[in-house]
Parts: structure tokens; C-alpha cells; sequence
């Protein structure tokens, strides 16, 4: 069959010396960020890239795809020994998992954590395999009016899902797609909003962007909280009993699926799914009372949804460009550098490339669970360092990273003048995720608008006139008035 | 928000200023009022073929709007303040500033040097900042710096100061 051949291509691939490294390096990455928080995926992937310049392109996604589904991982970690969610994704977690800790059950609790994300990251990989080459092949066959539409769908599925005002996130949206054509008109040669700084000539690059909204504005709000952090030192006992097992599994299954689908979904994601996992959990077991005091329900099925929502993320991003969440974002941002047009053609045209990525998922996977169960104790430890230490690091690994990144001094600059942006939007409820997302659309939005206007003779009604498009516009159409809607909209403050 | 006012306005201020609303509807309408402006010179072209102040303008006309929204929900009142309750402490300041730091001189100066301007600038935003806890944390964090980016990946940088 033609998948064995691929996934045979994939791992001789993934299996080779360099490619096992980095798979690791970015694992072990993922984990520590994951463990840690105040830092994210977002700005660890921004941070790394000039790191991976040096690599082959496959290489260098394949350690941020570590650090992403590695964060995962190591988000429940913490969430669940002390109550601290070191990702977003683990919000949920938290809710039974440190009631379980508190019970003295943090071991089976952990171990939990660890095996439904394995299973979890197996089975939504094997989706990626099965679903990927035929979304492609559908992909192929869009033009201009179509991309368009997706990518208003793409847009408009983050800004639904973004907490606090839809008015909001929506006018981000629309500051993120204008920073994202700052620089020369590829159409004219003409720069715009460049102010003639050579530095804004080639665009703001999204590297001082990312760092400077995610990163600095995190650490500001960090530094306004006290710095406390009680960590339980008590040996570990592992294994969950026959009577955990048999509750984990369903589910363990419910969650995998949940999130399997949630992912694909535009504005989708580990987040959501994690969050949306949990309120099915609740709706579906026979006493809901028992969450939020140790039900490991609670434990299996977010965790195993976030790290199947992270994992599936990759298929729009991978097979149309179209990315689904800011990580996706910063993902797209990454092909690109590395001279890769993400779209349709990524699968046929760089099958290694794409074959090896999937591939070291699976490797990827195994590598986590093996880090995160035997070295907890050493993860534990890191927990134990201040924060005052901990930003400090956090800032000097920015400031590299984003000066490595094109040797522009400058653009350390701009991360600055992001970074005081980004604490404004934190303070004021306006959330960053859409603004990166439309930032790396922007000029594929705007490419793809002036071509389906030129293809409908200056009449927006080519929009309609595809079946594809309109379907497309009307789902996003139909997202919008979902969220406007009064009970839609209890369960969204509720879940966010 | 950096001006505190004086004491007469400063409820009004400071109500407005707490409000989830207004600053942030006034940001996106002079945003989106600033890039009109700016692109006004872009050729607009037509419906059928864009020029380069086409999109702009659209973005920055549809910000204006959503600015205008988001402005109406706060004066209306329909929201209660739970912005920028604590005015922006030092850490707002400090921290952006950290970099700016690093990004003016790095290039003069070095990575070494810079990091630990850098550092220095930023170890001071925390509130119970020791001066010899952060000066170890300084030292501490170049060498590593310095193992991890320059002698591990190799990158480019330049480690001191002149040519």
C-alpha cells in the first residue's frame, strides 16, 4: 500500500543520527518550556529559529514540532504536581489533577497524563497519515477565491474561540493582516508603511513580533504576581490502579477522538480541545459532581484531547498553508524561511519532508513518555527555581534569538516596542492570537483577494458564484452568529 | 495611560483609563486613522485591479469601525472596568526597555557586554530584586549564553567590544 511506502520514506527519514538528535532537542525542549511557566511554545519556536538555519529544513521542523506536542507534555506536568498550569492546555488538567496530587495520588495521576497523550498522539499521527494526502489533493484543485475564503474561515475560527470580546479579537485580526503587509508590494516594488527604515523594507518579521507580544508581555505580567511555588517532594508511586484503568480508558478514547477533530477545525487546537474534552467528560458520566475533586476522567480525557488537537493542527497547516492556531502560525512562518511555500504542494513536492515530520511524531511520542515518567523527579526540580531567576534566563534567550535571527540589531528594537504592545493587549482582555495569525496571512490574503477580484471582472460576486467558496464563507459567516448567539455564548465564558 | 493627570480629572481619567473599553477602542481608531493616513498616497486602483492602497485601506477603514464598536460598548457603560486596575508598575517599563538596551548595543559592544546591561536592566523590574542574586544570575546566564549559542550552534555573534 502506498501509506507504507510513505511512512517507509518518513522514517528512514526520521531514523537517520541528526534527525533522532533534534526530534530529542526539541522534546526535551517542549518538556522544559512546558514544565516552566511563563514561556510558551510560541516564543520558544520564535526563538529557536535562527537555530535551525542551520539545519535541513526537515530537521528544523521537526525539533519545533517537538517543542509544541513536547509542551504538552510537559504542561500536565505541573499542572497537576502543583496546581500551575505551565500551558494553557493544561488549564483543565489542573482541575482534577492536583485535586488527585492533594489525595496523594499525583503518581497514577502523572502516569496517566503521560500514556493516553502517547496513545493519543499515535492515533491522531495515523490521522495526519490518512487524512493529509487527500485534503492536499482537494487543495490542489482551489483558486485564488477559494484561498480566500479559507483564509477568512481560518481567521475567523481564532477570533471565535479568542476569550474576551469577539470585537476585539476580530480588530486584532485586522491589526495583525496589516502588520503583516508592512514592507515591499510585491505587486508594485513599492514599500508600504516602511516610514523608508530599511529595516521595515523587508517586513516586520515575525520573530521580533511573537517575542515581543508573547514573550515580554508574559513576563510583565508574570513579574506583577508574588512568586510562590509549594512543591510536594514526597517519592512518587507510578502506577494507577486496575479501578484507574478502567475509568481512564473511555475516556482516554473519547478525548483522542474529540481532539483528533477539534484540531483539524480552524482556531482549533490543543487549548479548545483540551477544554471541550472536559465538558463532554462531564456531560457524559453518570455523577458530574465527582470533577474537580480527583476524578482521573478528568485527567485522561483533556490531556489525551490536547495532545490529538495538537498533533492534527499540523494537517490545514501542512496541506493547505492555512494555519489554525498561533503556533500553526509561527509553523508557517518557519516553512517559509526555509524557502518552503507551505500549501498543497508540500506533500508531492517535498514528500521527505513531510513524510519525515509525521514520522518523527510517532518517534517524538515515545521519546516523551520515556522523559517525562522516569525524570520527573529532575522536572520537579526545575519547578524549584524562583522566577526572578527564571525571566531572567527567559530575556537573554529572547534578545539572542531575536538578534541571531537576521543579525539586526533593530529588530530587537521592534521586539521592545511589541513587547509594551503586547502587555497593553494582555491588560485590556485583547487577545494576541488572532494578530499573529493574521499577521502571517496578510500578504497571502492580500495576493490571493486582488487575484479572485481580477478573476471576477471586479465583481465580489466570484465569492458566491463558487460552490466551494460560498460554502467556506458561509461556515465562517455561520461561526460568527454561532458565538453571537445567548446560550452559545454561556458555554464559550464558561469553557474560556 | 503613562500620564497620571492632575488630582481634579484624575477620577475620570482613572475610570476611563480602568475601563476594558475605551483604551482599547481608542487604540484601534487611531491605529487604523494613522494607517489611512500613511497609505494615502498608495494608487487605490479599482475593484478590478487592487493597487497597493486597496487592502490597506480596507483593513484600516474595517479597524476604524471595530475601534468605533468597541469604544460605544465602554462609554455606554454596558462593561465594568477590569483593564489596567494597578497603573503600569516598573516592570512595564523596565522590561521592554531590557532589550531596547541589548538592540542599541550590541553591536558596539558585544554580546557580553550587552547581556549584561541587559540583564542588569532587567533584574531590576522584579520587585524584590537583590543586587548580588542578580549579578550572579548575570554571570551565570552569559557563560551559558555563550556555551549554548555560540561555542554549541556556532551562531555568528560577536563576543567584545570593537573590531
Amino acid at each position: 500500500m502506498d501509506l507504507w511506502n510513505h511512512l517507509y520514506l518518513g522514517f528512514s527519514v526520521a531514523l537517520s543520527p541528526t534527525n533522532l538528535l533534534v526530534c530529542l532537542i526539541g522534546c526535551l525542549g517542549g518538556t522544559l518550556i512546558g514544565v516552566l511557566p511563563g514561556i510558551g511554545p510560541v516564543t520558544t519556536i520564535a526563538v529557536m529559529l535562527p537555530v535551525t538555519f542551520y539545519l535541513e529544513p526537515v530537521s528544523g521542523l521537526i525539533m519545533l514540532a517537538g517543542i509544541f506536542y513536547g509542551a504538552q507534555y510537559g504542561g500536565s506536568t505541573t499542572a497537576i504536581l502543583v496546581n500551575m498550569p505551565g500551558e494553557t492546555s493544561a488549564v483543565v488538567t489542573a482541575l482534577d489533577g492536583y485535586a488527585m496530587a492533594q489525595q496523594g495520588r499525583a503518581g497514577p495521576a502523572l502516569t496517566t497524563a503521560a500514556l493516553v497523550s502517547l496513545f493519543a498522539g499515535v492515533v491522531s499521527t495515523l490521522v495526519i497519515c490518512l487524512a493529509a494526502p487527500p485534503l492536499a489533493l482537494v487543495g490542489k484543485s482551489f483558486g485564488a477565491p477559494e484561498y480566500c475564503a479559507l483564509m477568512a474561515l481560518g481567521l475567523i475560527g481564532v477570533v471565535v474561540i479568542a476569550s474576551g470580546s469577539i470585537l476585539k479579537a476580530l480588530a486584532m485580526a485586522l491589526v495583525g493582516l496589516l502588520l503583516g503587509i508592512v514592507g515591499i508590494d510585491v505587486n508594485t516594488g513599492d514599500g508600504r508603511f516602511t516610514f523608508d527604515w530599511p529595516t521595515l523594507m523587508d517586513g516586520v518579521d515575525f520573530v521580533p513580533i511573537s517575542v515581543g507580544i508573547f514573550g515580554l508581555g508574559e513576563i510583565i505580567k508574570n513579574l506583577r504576581h508574588a512568586d510562590h511555588r509549594p512543591v510536594s517532594t514526597a517519592k512518587l508511586k507510578l502506577w494507577p490502579s486496575a479501578e484507574d484503568v478502567r475509568r481512564a480508558t473511555p475516556a482516554a478514547l473519547r478525548g483522542t477522538g474529540l481532539g483528533c477533530v477539534i484540531g483539524i477545525l480552524p482556531g482549533g487546537g490543543a487549548v479548545l480541545s483540551a477544554f471541550m474534552a472536559y465538558i463532554l467528560e462531564k456531560r457524559v458520566a453518570r455523577d458530574p459532581s465527582i470533577f474537580g475533586k480527583g476524578a482521573i476522567e478528568g485527567v485522561a480525557a483533556p490531556e489525551s484531547a490536547n495532545n490529538a488537537g495538537a498533533q492534527t493542527s499540523f494537517i490545514p497547516m501542512l496541506t493547505l498553508g492555512i494555519p489554525g492556531n498561533a503556533v500553526m502560525a509561527v509553523m508557517v512562518a518557519a516553512l517559509m524561511i526555509h524557502g518552503i511555500n507551505p500549501g498543497p504542494g508540500v506533500i508531492t513536492e517535498k514528500p521527505d519532508l513531510f513524510w519525515g515530520l509525521i514520522a518523527s511524531m510517532f518517534i517524538g511520542n515515545v521519546m516523551l513518555v520515556i522523559i517525562n515518567l522516569p525524570l520527573i523527579g529532575i522536572w520537579v526540580r526545575l519547578l524549584r527555581i524562583p522566577y526572578r531567576h527564571l525571566y531572567l534566563a527567559i530575556i537573554a534567550f529572547c534578545a539572542i534569538g531575536v538578534f541571531a535571527f537576521r543579525g539586526n540589531p533593530n529588530d530587537v528594537l521592534l521586539a521592545a516596542v511589541f513587547g509594551v504592545a503586547g502587555y497593553f493587549f494582555i491588560a485590556y482582555g485583547c487577545e494576541p492570537a488572532p494578530l499573529l495569525l493574521g499577521f502571517v496571512l496578510g500578504p497571502r490574503l492580500e495576493e490571493n483577494l486582488i487575484s479572485a477580484m481580477l478573476m471576477g471582472g471586479g465583481s465580489p460576486m466570484i465569492f458566491v458564484n463558487r460552490p466551494i467558496s460560498l460554502g467556506l464563507f458561509l461556515a465562517a459567516l455561520a461561526l460568527l452568529l454561532l458565538v453571537v448567539l445567548p446560550s452559545v455564548r454561556r458555554t464559550r465564558e464558561e469553557a474560556l | 495611560m503613562d500620564s497620571e493627570g492632575d488630582p481634579a480629572r484624575a477620577s475620570y481619567l482613572s475610570r476611563a483609563l480602568a475601563s476594558e473599553w475605551i483604551p482599547p477602542g481608542l487604540f484601534f481608531i487611531v491605529l487604523g486613522a494613522a494607517a489611512l493616513w500613511v497609505s494615502r498616497d498608495y494608487p487605490l486602483g479599482n475593484l478590478n485591479r487592487m493597487g497597493p492602497g486597496y487592502f490597506p485601506r480596507m483593513l484600516s477603514v474595517g479597524m476604524i469601525c471595530l475601534g468605533v464598536l468597541i469604544l460605544r460598548q465602554g462609554l455606554t457603560g454596558l462593561a465594568g472596568g477590569k483593564g489596567l486596575r494597578a497603573g503600569p508598575d516598573r516592570s512595564f517599563w523596565l522590561i521592554p526597555l531590557s532589550l531596547a538596551v541589548f538592540g542599541l548595543s550590541v553591536e558596539p559592544l558585544g554580546v557580553v557586554v550587552a547581556l549584561a546591561l541587559t540583564l542588569a536592566v532587567a533584574g531590576a523590574a522584579h520587585r524584590e530584586a537583590r543586587i548580588k542574586e542578580v549579578a550572579i544570575s548575570i554571570v551565570t546566564l552569559i557563560v551559558l549564553c555563550v556555551l549554548i549559542f555560540v561555542v554549541a550552534l556556532k551562531l555568528p555573534l560577536r563576543l567584545w567590544p570593537g573590531f
